[in-house]
This record gives structure tokens, sequence and C-alpha cells, in this order.
């Protein structure tokens, strides 16, 4: 598993907050700007905001980088313009590389028991 | 296809986005964000800032992998780039004496322009070089009525009096003379040297950088006398030893401590001291004499107008407390030093510069813009061509456009490098006094400035000619209908750019003129004396080893006997300043028999002190009587010799031999009751620095024996060696430096130099001046040339079939070549009529700027002379290409279509 992929992988992280949740985002199948943004919004209960501006920004620079693709509308959307995107196979494995990083980070974290110490509220 | 319902800011910021990016996303991207501004879930605000950053940051991102590409190579837009550029470059070479024409002119204006900013740069904007400089004042004395505007000399009982007073947070007074130093093991050497009261380097704010600063202590009474040491001083005579504080040396006849040495970027007005004492002025108060500078910082919230007003109140009690006569016509003026300095004539000179260049840069450009205009015509059908294969007018402008902005890149680098050269050589001209940080530099600002303005210069007069060639007739050249007469509004422009050539040419060729006449004038004719051979040099004694008039007379006769000794030279004298010095010294007099002057200063000379020696060692002449001999004595009666210009002034019907003079410099000693008779008319030379060899001032001399002369400058010629042949400079100098060394071997002879070099360097400045003020103009009478020969010569290919048709209907030759010619002086007339009232404004500049010296000069000639020469010039350019005219075949010139 731990293929070329994944070393390939490796050289896009660390992701930026936009770009990791971008990615979260498309992990459960295609959608559309809106609905990026507004699961992201969703997720975070309001906590990450994106603007629509960099949405689009980093969509396109993922899709240049092959992290992200187009994908075919669903029968159900009613609006034809919509483009929807899904994640590549590349997308889904930085997507992984990431979330390992950050959950290893994570354990460094917890094993030197900072989540018990420090801000009090 | 955007939105229709997006918010308005959206809209616009959208359109800002790279192409590619809106080709994808924009319609989308409007329409999420006004669903999620209509929902409620985001504000327009947010929005815009957002979309306003990701403008920034996509146009970010395709300049960055522009250049990735480029490095790697060349991708597909900055492909377009190398493109253009490469392009660019051939067509440049296509034409290369049209190119080369345009970049050689460009880089002149850019030369001239940055190398003027520089000047400007360090003069003009550049600041007192101490912290907090712009808070410091100078105080000093006027005389309006005597020609001080600022900058005379303070008395030590003035300051006494304004020292005592709240006005001042700091206030010190200073004087700069040259002193004698000696100790162990070193030669002794002369310096400059700055006495000061001990809080003037608190003023400065600066600290020694080793050892320390001065203190009220060591100006008290009987306190041990100190010294502190400039550092290119201590670099040069120390070898930077910092062990040397603490070290004794003497110094004008005291034993003093060096106590520190000042940091390497620490600098003094004037820039020449070496080393500074403290010295206690407050205790002086009966002192009257003018001869110190005050300088300090105001207490807060106090103006420059109220202290003048305080002082003015002050002085009064001080002028009352001794003879009043002493400050009559004299009062105190307060003032930022940044104001003072650099004087008002320097800062006129830079700005008669500047826009000497700007208009050199014009020219430079109106020429460009016309050469590129002038090409662009005749690249119309290649242009047309190119549209109608299908290239964007985009990319078609942009070409043109890059074409510009290379051909003003290497002419910038071209004139960028020119500059550094013109730089370096107004740098030789700097006077020794003036801060290293007011000596010209291509500073960033300068640098970035005259970038600016060369890129937009190309921009600019890359666009217009583009744009014409871009708009308008592109399919009347492509089908070839009328291409020959075609383009009206055009050759408007291009009229539009000769004229006022020729208006701004004219306008610079006579300032320029008048300039050069006028820095001529100091030097042109005889100066009435002869430089050549004569080697110079200062001897300073000290008050403590020669501390009256007999010592110091005997030490003078002394030196000149030794002088004379040396085989080396051949006549040896003394002086109490060299001709053409920067400050002269001036005297009143009176003339018994003569009706007194209205005011004192209306009688006013140069007082020179001399030996019996000087006229001899000058080349002289004599005109009437005698000059100085042995016979005058200290004893004897006391005589003065006037010059040519004196005698002019007082004894033009009778003879001024026996006539007696009174002084006010003489105010002690026999000559003041007795007066000074006159023995002897001796021939007219400038003693100021910028004085007129065809004006000299009047000047009394009066004899070494029967005055008191301190500080002397010397003149020795040199004399035939055996061989016949003349001892060279090197030998000169040491013999002189000896023969001093051997009567006193504390007392060295300073500024050792050629008289003819003296002469080069108080002249340097002006001269400098007018060289790159009549460089400039001859460049731009260059350029207005070619840009009439080029209208000219381009209007006659246009006129062929005109001209042709005209032939073949039975025009004469003459009449053709009239035809043309006619057109080409209208316009050189007219731009001649415009640039009078330019040129007399440039006039009045330079008037202004130099006072005395334009008063013997006219404008007009220098403007006849530059009308004839800018008409033959036109004439010439406009000739040319009317006879190629006249040499068109009929038949030729209308099958050519």
């Amino acid at each position: 598993m731990h293929a070329p992929i994944a070393e390939h992988a490796r050289t896009f992280l660390p992701l930026t907050d936009a770009v990791f949740h971008l990615l979260l985002s498309l992990a459960d199948g295609p959608a559309h700007g809106y609905g990026i943004l507004l699961e992201v919004e969703t997720r975070s209960d309001g906590a990450v905001r994106m603007g629509t501006g960099t949405l689009y920004s980093a969509v396109k620079r993922l899709r240049d980088q092959g992290l992200i693709a187009d994908a075919p509308s669903p029968v159900h959307d009613d609006d034809p313009r919509r483009r929807y995107y899904a994640l590549t196979r590349l997308g889904r494995v930085v997507l992984r590389e990431e979330a390992l990083r950050l959950d290893a980070l994570v354990r460094f974290a917890r094993r030197k028991s900072v989540f018990d110490t420090g801000d009090p509220g | 296809m955007t939105d229709p319902r997006a918010p308005g800011p959206l809209r616009l910021l959208a359109r800002l986005l790279p192409r590619d990016f809106r080709r994808e996303f924009e319609a989308e991207l409007l329409s999420v964000a006004t669903r999620r501004v209509e929902q409620g879930r985001s504000g327009v605000v947010n929005e815009s800032l957002d979309l306003l950053r990701t403008v920034v940051r996509e146009h970010a991102r395709r300049v960055a992998s522009n250049v990735a590409d480029y490095t790697r190579g060349g991708g597909e837009p900055m492909g377009t780039l190398t493109q253009d550029v490469r392009y660019a470059l051939r067509m440049l070479w296509k034409t290369p004496v049209v190119s080369a024409i345009a970049a050689i002119s460009l880089a002149l204006g850019i030369a001239a322009t940055a190398s003027t900013m520089a000047m400007a740069d360090g003069f003009i904007f550049s600041q007192v070089p101490w912290d907090d400089g712009d808070e410091i004042v100078s105080v000093t004395m006027r005389n309006p009525t005597r020609g001080v505007t600022t900058g005379g000399g303070l008395s030590a009982a003035t300051f006494a009096a304004i020292d005592d007073s709240d006005l001042f947070a700091e206030l010190a007074l200073y004087t700069t003379s040259l002193a004698n130093i000696s100790e162990e093991g070193l030669d002794p050497e002369q310096v400059q040297h700055l006495t000061a009261s001990p809080e003037f380097l608190d003023i400065t704010r600066a600290s020694p950088m080793v050892g320390r600063s001065f203190t009220e202590r060591d100006a008290v009474e009987g306190a041990v006398p100190t010294v502190v040491l400039m550092h290119p001083f201590w670099e040069r005579r120390y070898g930077a030893d910092p062990s040397v504080v603490g070290r004794s040396m003497r110094m004008a006849g005291l034993t003093r401590t060096i106590v520190g040495v000042m940091p390497e970027d620490f600098e003094l007005i004037p820039a020449n001291v070496q080393v500074i004492s403290p010295a206690n002025f407050a205790d002086q108060i009966d002192d009257h004499r003018r001869r110190f500078l005050g300088v300090g910082r105001l207490e807060s919230g106090i103006t420059t107008e109220r202290a003048n007003a305080e002082i003015a109140t002050l002085q009064a009690g001080v002028a009352s407390s001794t003879d009043p006569t002493l400050y009559e016509g004299w009062d105190v003026q307060v003032e930022y030093f940044s104001d003072t300095f650099p004087g008002p004539t320097d800062r006129r000179l830079i700005q008669i510069l500047l826009a000497v260049s700007l208009f050199g840069l014009m020219i430079a450009c109106a020429n460009v813009a016309n050469l590129l205009l002038g090409r662009a015509e005749q690249r119309q059908r290649e242009v047309s061509v190119r549209t109608a294969l299908g290239a964007g007018r985009d990319r078609i402008l942009r070409q043109l456009l890059t074409e510009s902005v290379v051909l003003a890149a290497l002419a910038g680098a071209m004139g960028l490098a020119l500059s550094r050269v013109l730089v370096g050589w107004f740098e030789v001209g700097m006077p020794a006094e003036l801060p290293r940080s007011l000596y010209p530099e291509l500073s960033a600002p300068v640098l970035i400035l005259s970038c600016v303005v060369t890129l937009g210069a190309g921009v600019l007069f890359g666009l217009a000619p583009a744009l014409h060639a871009v708009k308008g007739e592109l399919r009347d050249t492509l089908t070839g209908a009328r291409g020959g007469t075609a383009g009206r509004g055009r050759r408007r422009v291009r009229n539009a750019f000769v004229i006022s050539e020729f208006a701004v040419a004219l306008a610079l060729l006579t300032g320029a003129g008048i300039l050069v006449k006028a820095f001529q004038t100091i030097s042109s004719g005889d100066s009435g004396f002869d430089a050549a051979g004569v080697m110079t040099f200062f001897v300073s004694p000290s008050n403590e080893r020669y501390p009256d008039t007999p010592s110091l007379q005997a030490l003078q006769r002394d030196a000149l006997d030794a002088l004379e000794a040396r085989p080396e030279i051949a006549r040896a004298s003394l002086m109490s300043q060299l001709p053409r010095s920067r400050a002269a010294q001036v005297t009143f007099y009176d003339i018994d028999g003569h009706e007194p002057p209205a005011r004192p200063s209306d009688f006013e000379a140069n007082w020179i002190v001399a030996s019996t020696g000087f006229a001899e060692t000058l080349d002289v002449p004599m005109e009437q009587g005698r000059f100085f001999t042995d016979a005058d004595g200290p004893e004897t009666l006391p005589v003065a010799v006037i010059s040519r210009a004196f005698a002019d002034r007082h004894f033009a019907d009778e003879d001024p031999i026996g006539q007696t003079l009174r002084l006010t410099r003489d105010q002690t000693g026999p000559a003041a009751d007795g007066g000074r008779r006159i023995v002897g008319v001796i021939g007219d030379l400038p003693q100021q620095r910028l004085e007129l060899n065809a004006r000299p001032t009047p000047t009394v001399y009066v004899s070494a024996d029967q005055t008191t002369l301190r500080t002397a400058a010397f003149a020795v010629e040199a004399a035939s060696g055996p061989g016949g042949a003349m001892a060279g400079d090197a030998e000169l100098a040491r013999a002189a430096r000896e023969a001093i060394l051997s009567v006193d071997p504390g007392l060295p002879a300073g500024s050792m130099k050629t008289l003819e070099t003296h002469v080069e360097e108080q002249l340097a400045g002006p001269t400098m001046i007018g060289v790159f003020v009549a460089g400039i103009g001859g460049i731009a009478l260059l350029l207005a040339a070619l840009g009439i020969y080029g209208v000219m010569a381009h209007s006659v290919v246009q006129r062929t079939r005109e001209i042709g048709i005209r032939m073949a209907m039975g025009a004469e030759r003459g009449t053709v070549v009239g035809m043309v010619a006619r057109s080409g002086f209208s316009l050189v007339l007219v731009g001649m009529l415009a640039g009078m009232p330019i040129a007399w404004l440039m006039f009045r500049l330079i008037q202004s700027a130099l006072g005395e010296l334009t008063g013997v000069l006219s404008p007009l000639p220098p403007f006849l002379f530059v009308t004839a020469v800018l008409i033959s010039v036109a004439s010439i350019a406009t000739l040319l290409p009317a006879l190629r005219a006249s040499r068109i075949r009929p038949a030729r010139a209308l099958g050519e279509e």
C-alpha cells in the first residue's frame, strides 16, 4: 500500500486549512462548490469560514495538481450549470497522509500530556 | 454570462481575475457567492475581501508559474513574452540607425536626469548629518546693507548675552582655524582645528568611539587642555591606534591630552576639521570681535521668529555696552541649519541643473516618440497583415509596447552606466569642507526614480506610436489605397513634437550659452598674474610661541630668507591670502582730501597683506610707483599700494602717489594716526573666488612689515636648476617644507599645492556646471536636428506621389524644394517663437542664481548665436529631404503605388 503514490502524496503536505477541509468535504463523494462550503461550515459548527474566492482558488489549484477532478452531475440535481468535483485517487491518498500526519502530531502531544495542563477555561 | 443578481463589487472584482481563471470559474463563483449572500451565510464585504485576496493570489501564482516555466525553458504564457522580446530585438536590429539614435538619445536624457537627481538628492534633500539634525539652529550675524545675508560671525559678547536667555535648550559657540601640532616621533603638522564650547559635541548627539567627550570642567580656568580627534585624522596620523587616548601632544602652543576619537561616520561642517578642542566663551563678555559661529537647539515651543525677536533686544543691550559702531548694521539671526546649508546660490544652481536635465529628458523622449512613431507608420503594412491573419489587437499592441520597453531598458542601462561616470566626475569637484552626506550619490531612491522615469518614458512614448499603428487606417493600408496621404492627425502629432523640441532646445541652449559665457567670463581675459611654476602653502604660527607682531614679522622675514636661500627657489613672498580665495578680507577706507562716503560701506576694498617679493613672484606688473621694499619697516612711514581698479575709482584725474589712505582695518598702531601713504599702483588680479578678471574689485595692499599677519600664504617660484630646467613640483615642495622647518622645527607648511592647482580647484565647480549644461545643450541641439530631419524625410516619402504629380504637371525643381523647405521652416519658426518665453525664464533663473556674475552679461548674444545655430541646423535637416524630393521622377513616383 505504501507504494510510490504515498511518497508522491507526501510531497503535497502539509495542507492548508482550506485545502484540508475541501478535500474532507469530498471524502463522502462528489459535491458542488456551494455544497462544499455548506459542508465545511456545518461540520465545523461555523468555526471555519471559507470565502467563495478562496474556495475556487483552491479548487483550481487542486484540479491542476490532480488531487480533484470534475465529476458528472448526479441525476437528482435540477440545475445543469452546477459543476461537481470529486477526489482523485491521488487526492484521497493525500487526504489520508495528511490525516495520518495530524494524528501522529496529536499523539505526540497527548504523550506529553499537553491536553491535561494549561488552559483552564 | 455572469449572474446578473451578483452584487456589483463582486462582479467588478471577478473581472480582475486572470483570464483562464475567469473562463472557468467566474460564473460559478459569482453564483455561489450570490447564493451565500442571499441566504445570509456570508456578507458582501467578506466575500469581496476574499475575492480581492483571490485576485491577488491568482495573479501572483500566474507570475510565479510563468517564471518557473521560463526558468524551465519556456512555457506558453512566458513563451509569448520571450517571443515578444525576441521579436522586439529583431525589429530594433532591423532599423539599427533609428534604434541606436532612439536608444542613445534616451540614454543621454536618462544619464543627465539621474546624475542631476543624485546631485540634488545630496544637496537639497539631505539633512544635517547628526541625530535630530533638523532641530539644529545656527546663530550668526547678518548685515544686509553689506550683502551679508547669513553666516556672519558672532562675538563672544553676543553669545554670552544669548546664552543667558531661556531661548535655547543647548547652545555652543565655535570657530575653525589652522593650528600646528607636534609631538615626539612624528612630523609636525598643520591641522584644521575647531574650537568650541564644551557642549558642542553634545549638541551633535555624537559621542567618541574611543575615550570621552568634553565636559564643563574641560573649559574652566586652569583645566588640563584636551582635544578630541576626528576619525580620518586619527587613522592617518596615528594609524588608528586606540592607545593614543591619554597621550599628550602640543597644539597651538599648549600641551594637550587626547581624550577621545570620534566615530568614523561622524561628520562636522566644515568637514575638513581634524581636531576639536574645548574653550570657554561664556566668560569673554568683553570680546566684541565677530569671529565665531553659534549652533544649538531651541527650547521646545520656541520658534525662530520668537528667538530672533528676543535676541534683537538682547543684542541692542550688547551694542549699547560698547562702541555702538562695532555692531552698526549687524543683527543676530537664528535659523534652522538645514535652511542655511547649502547656501542659496548652490541651491539655485542645482535647480538650474535639474531644469536643464529635465529639458534634456523631454527632448530625448519627444525624439524617441517621434522616431518610434515614424517607424510605426512604416510598419503599418506589417501590422495590417498580422491583424488580417488573426493577431488580436492587444497582441499587436503588446508587441509594439514590448519594443519600446525593450528600447527603454537598453537605454536605461546605458544611461545609468553613463550617470555613474558623471557622478564620479561631479564628486571630484566637491569642496573639502562639504560633508560626505552632501556628495552626489546614485542612492537607491535616485536609482529607483531613474528606472521609473526610464520605463515610464518607454511606455508613454511607445504607447502613442503603438496606438497609432493599431488604430485607424489599418484597412486603408492593407488595401493600398490612399496610403500616401493618410494620417493627417498623426502628422500633427509629429509636428507638435518637432515644434516642442525646437522650443525646448532654444531655451536650453540659450541657458547653456549664458551659463558657459558667465563662467568663461570669470576666468577669461588676462588674470593679471602668472601662476606657472609657483608653489603655495600656509604657515600658521601659534600665539604662544609668537605672541606679538614683532615676533611674527621676524619669523616671516627669516622664513622668506630661508626659502630664497634654497637653490630650487628663485623668489619667495608671502601674502594674507592667495588670489581667488573663497573668503577675501575687506576693509573700509577714507581718502584724505576726498569727500567721505555717505556710508562707510560705500568705500570698501579687498585688504591684502603682502611681503616685498609679492609683485615679482606672481608677475604682477607695477603700473606706477613701487611695491614694498625692505625700507618699509615697522618704524618707517606706513605705506600702501593700490590696485589699478582702486586708482580708477578714485584717482581718475589726479596722481594717486602720495595720497593718504585711512583703513578701518588699521585699528591700532601708527597707521591709525597718520594713515598710509600710497606709494604705488599695481595691476589688477582677482582676489575673490568668482571675481571676474574683467571686473576686478579695488584692492589695497599693506606691507607685512607694517601690520600683523598670523596665518600667511607663502608663494615660491621655481628657479632654473644648473641644467636650465625648472625645479619640479615635488622638489619645490620639499625645499619649501625643509626651509620652513629650518627656521622653526615645530612649524609645518600646510596645504602645499601649486598656484595653478589652487586656481583650478576654486573654479572647478562653475567650470563643471558650465561644461555639463553645454553638453546637454549640445545633445539637445543634435536631438532636435535629428527630430526635424526625421519628420521632413518622412513627409517627403509620404508626399512622393503628390510631388510626382506636381512635377508631372510641370513644377520646377526649385518650386518643389521651396515647397518642402517652407513646411519645415514653418515648424522651426513656430518652435522658436514658443521657445522664447521659456528661454527668458531660463535667463531669469540663471540671473537669480549667479547674481552679480550675470550683471555684465546680456542674454542677447547667446540667444542670437543659438538662434543662428538652430536655424542653420534646421536648414540642413530640412533641405536634405527637400532636395531628395526634387529628384523624384514623376513616372516612378506615380507607378510606385
